[in-house]
């Protein structure tokens, strides 16, 4: 696939997203789906100057092969992003904490730090430091579970 | 006739528990406000307790000072980390981190606070001696008003999109979708929430910002290199104190950023998170020849950092003089003084001069005090980007996620921001403007709310109602001034691309 059919794809998408929003507020009360509606117009006008400005374009960029690259090392971040969700559900658990610290080590681990001490030192400061800030300072009632 | 009155005041900040309260403001102020997530109205929020035992003058010389430093704050994990801590420091964030990743922290912590500091005091020399006029000011404000200063800042999106003119303006109009989400104000109609209660009361702004900046950028951090740092230096400079050279080059962009500040602070729930954008836009559209706007340009960063101070010591003049809070900070700030027994307004000049005058003084004073103590802050603070990236990029998402619970405490607002966040990493990766999502949604209740309003009390003919207010017709014009030089800059890049300021992926 060539990279300028991204910004068409994309075009396409946001048109019938926009399309969605005009479709879905039409009822609005109180003119409550005029302001949407604008934007959701603008939304196709741009799409279509985006998609005209993709298939004509001229620029060697445009014109270069889409690069699928399925490595661990181009898309650590969104097992990282996945790895947060994980983290977040299971602070209800396990406890923020507990949570923290194996999210810390773990999200360390996975974006390639390998030396322990220096995880561990990130760790042994950043912990103490987010429960006296948090906790005993700005008294925030943050999630516990089964162990702190 | 106002600094006379003034002026014997002055000296009354210097008791010792007065300047100790300055002092604890402002260190209070600039560690929270750098927290994404933790605004300043949360720490003046904060101090409202402690501050039952001070006598009133001290306790509102906490808070005022709070408040001042809460906004500079925000700006230093904007600029290391591309984390605004609030979002009054978001477009700093484009400018000041392009500035750290090229290894000039120091010099764009400079900028920032010679140009928070000036902005800081001479936004509080206006509010010492133009507030009761200033303040008649604001009243004049009504919905074709609004509306209009809406649009005005709408125009900044078509500024921001470096580029990517079409990608920027389907993420702004994008913007204005996201926020209607929620109860409609004159119906009571849910909009876009899908029978999703958390959804009803739309997009908190904190969890929005978060995401799109920091969470986004913890994200990307986490990628690439773990053992490079973000400045791609090994050493940092020690010296943090401003330079001649660097404030001749940035002096209309400071001179603009700070009228632009002290402008829209007057104008009730404006403030700097809309100062900020209109700066950095009115600086684009003034770009010169080489000029590296989107990569690092000391102008973008001096402007948005010029203006949102400066809209620190006019945003209060409604406050103090009418009793009419222009921002949430502003509001906290009026709590505090009716919970010490004052009462806003002239009278407030008139019965208790010693009270509203100290104050003042004390704002000013507390912006003096915030440069040195940011002096020493800064530099600890640009340690960070020397950090990993393996080890600051998890550590930012940490921080995104207990930033975001503890200034809402609601679980979903966590969701939202994630969800936010991931939006956002992929709009910086294929160049969709994640600026342009914000100020549509900072915007968007402002601009709605001012034309279904303005229809209402226009009777159906706006334009027409518009024509007949001068207020009105000014900010007709500056919105058609900012279109010409946005259409004229673009010709410019066109028919000039050798010698046309530089933007991201030109």
């Amino acid at each position: 696939m060539q990279r300028y059919m991204g910004d068409v794809i994309a075009g396409i998408v946001f048109i019938g997203i926009a399309g969605w929003i005009v479709w879905y507020s039409w009822d609005f009360p109180a003119g409550g789906q005029k302001f949407s509606n604008f934007a959701a117009v603008s939304i196709i006008l741009m799409a279509i100057v985006m998609i005209a400005k993709a298939i004509l374009s001229k620029e060697p960029e445009m014109k270069r092969l889409m690069n699928f690259d399925f490595s661990w090392s181009s898309n650590k971040q969104y097992y990282i992003a996945l790895l947060v969700i994980i983290y977040w559900s299971i602070s209800f658990v396990i406890g923020y904490f507990v949570a923290t610290l194996l999210f810390l080590v773990i999200a360390a681990w996975m974006s390639g730090i390998r030396d322990i001490k220096v995880i561990a030192i990130t760790a042994v400061i950043l912990l103490p430091a987010l429960y006296g800030f948090f906790i005993l300072i700005l008294q925030a009632d943050m999630p516990e579970g089964m162990f702190f | 006739m106002y600094l006379e009155q003034a002026l014997p005041y002055f000296w009354d900040i210097f008791t010792w528990y007065n300047f100790l309260a300055i002092m604890v403001g402002v260190v209070v102020g600039i560690v929270i406000g750098a927290i994404p997530g933790l605004s300043p109205p949360m720490a003046i929020a904060l101090m409202i307790p402690i501050s039952f035992k001070f006598p009133p003058i001290t306790a509102l010389l906490l808070m005022v000072s709070t408040y001042a430093a809460g906004i500079f704050g925000g700006s230093f994990s904007a600029i290391l980390l591309r984390t605004p801590g609030t979002s009054a420091s978001a477009a700093s964030s484009i400018e000041g981190f392009e500035l750290t990743k090229r290894g000039k922290a120091i010099e764009a912590i400079r900028i920032s606070t010679f140009a928070s500091v000036m902005g800081g005091i001479i936004s509080g020399v206006v509010l010492l001696v133009l507030a009761p006029p200033l303040a008649k000011v604001s009243l004049w404000f009504g919905p074709a008003e609004y509306f209009l200063v809406a649009i005005l800042g709408l125009t900044a999106i078509a500024s921001v999109t470096f580029g990517h003119v079409a990608k920027g303006l389907i993420a702004g109009f994008f913007g204005l979708i996201l926020s209607v989400v929620g109860t409609d104000e004159y119906s009571a109609y849910p909009r876009f929430t899908f029978g999703m209660t958390p959804l009803e009361g739309g997009f908190d702004i904190m969890p929005v910002i978060i995401g799109l900046f920091a969470f986004a950028q913890g994200m990307e951090l986490c990628q690439g290199n773990p053992k490079s740092n973000i400045s791609g230096v090994k050493t940092l400079s020690w010296n943090i104190w401003p330079k001649t050279a660097e404030i001749m080059r940035c002096k209309w962009a400071l001179i603009r950023g700070w009228v632009c500040g002290l402008g829209i602070g007057i104008i009730p729930a404006a403030g700097g998170s809309v100062a900020q954008w209109i700066a950095y836009a009115w600086e684009i559209r003034n770009a010169k020849p080489g000029d590296e706007f989107g990569k690092g340009e000391l102008k973008g960063l001096a402007a948005t950092e010029a203006s949102n101070n400066g809209v620190t010591g006019t945003s209060l003049i409604p406050m103090f003089v009418l009793g009419i809070p222009g921002g949430i900070a502003a509001a906290v700030i009026l709590g505090a003084l009716i919970i010490h027994g004052l009462q806003p307004g002239m009278r407030l000049f008139e019965e208790n001069p010693a009270v509203i005058y100290t104050i003042m003084w004390g704002f000013i004073f507390a912006n003096v005090i915030m440069g040195f103590v940011a002096i020493v802050l800064a530099r600890l603070m640009a340690y960070l980007t020397l950090f990993p990236r393996g080890i600051i990029g998890p550590m930012i998402l940490i921080f995104s996620v207990i930033g975001t619970y503890t200034a809402t405490s609601n679980i979903y607002d966590v969701w939202i921001m994630i969800g936010f966040g991931i939006m956002g990493y992929f709009m910086f990766k294929y160049n969709f403007s994640a600026a342009g999502v914000l100020l549509g949604i900072i915007l968007g209740p402002i601009a709605e709310g001012g034309l279904r309003d303005l229809l209402v009390v226009s009777n159906g003919n706006p334009i027409g109602f518009m024509l007949t207010r001068p207020l009105s017709l000014a900010f007709i014009a500056c919105i058609a001034i900012a279109l010409f030089f946005s259409v004229k800059g673009k010709k410019e890049t066109e028919s000039h691309p050798e010698g046309a300021p530089t933007r991201v992926d030109d």
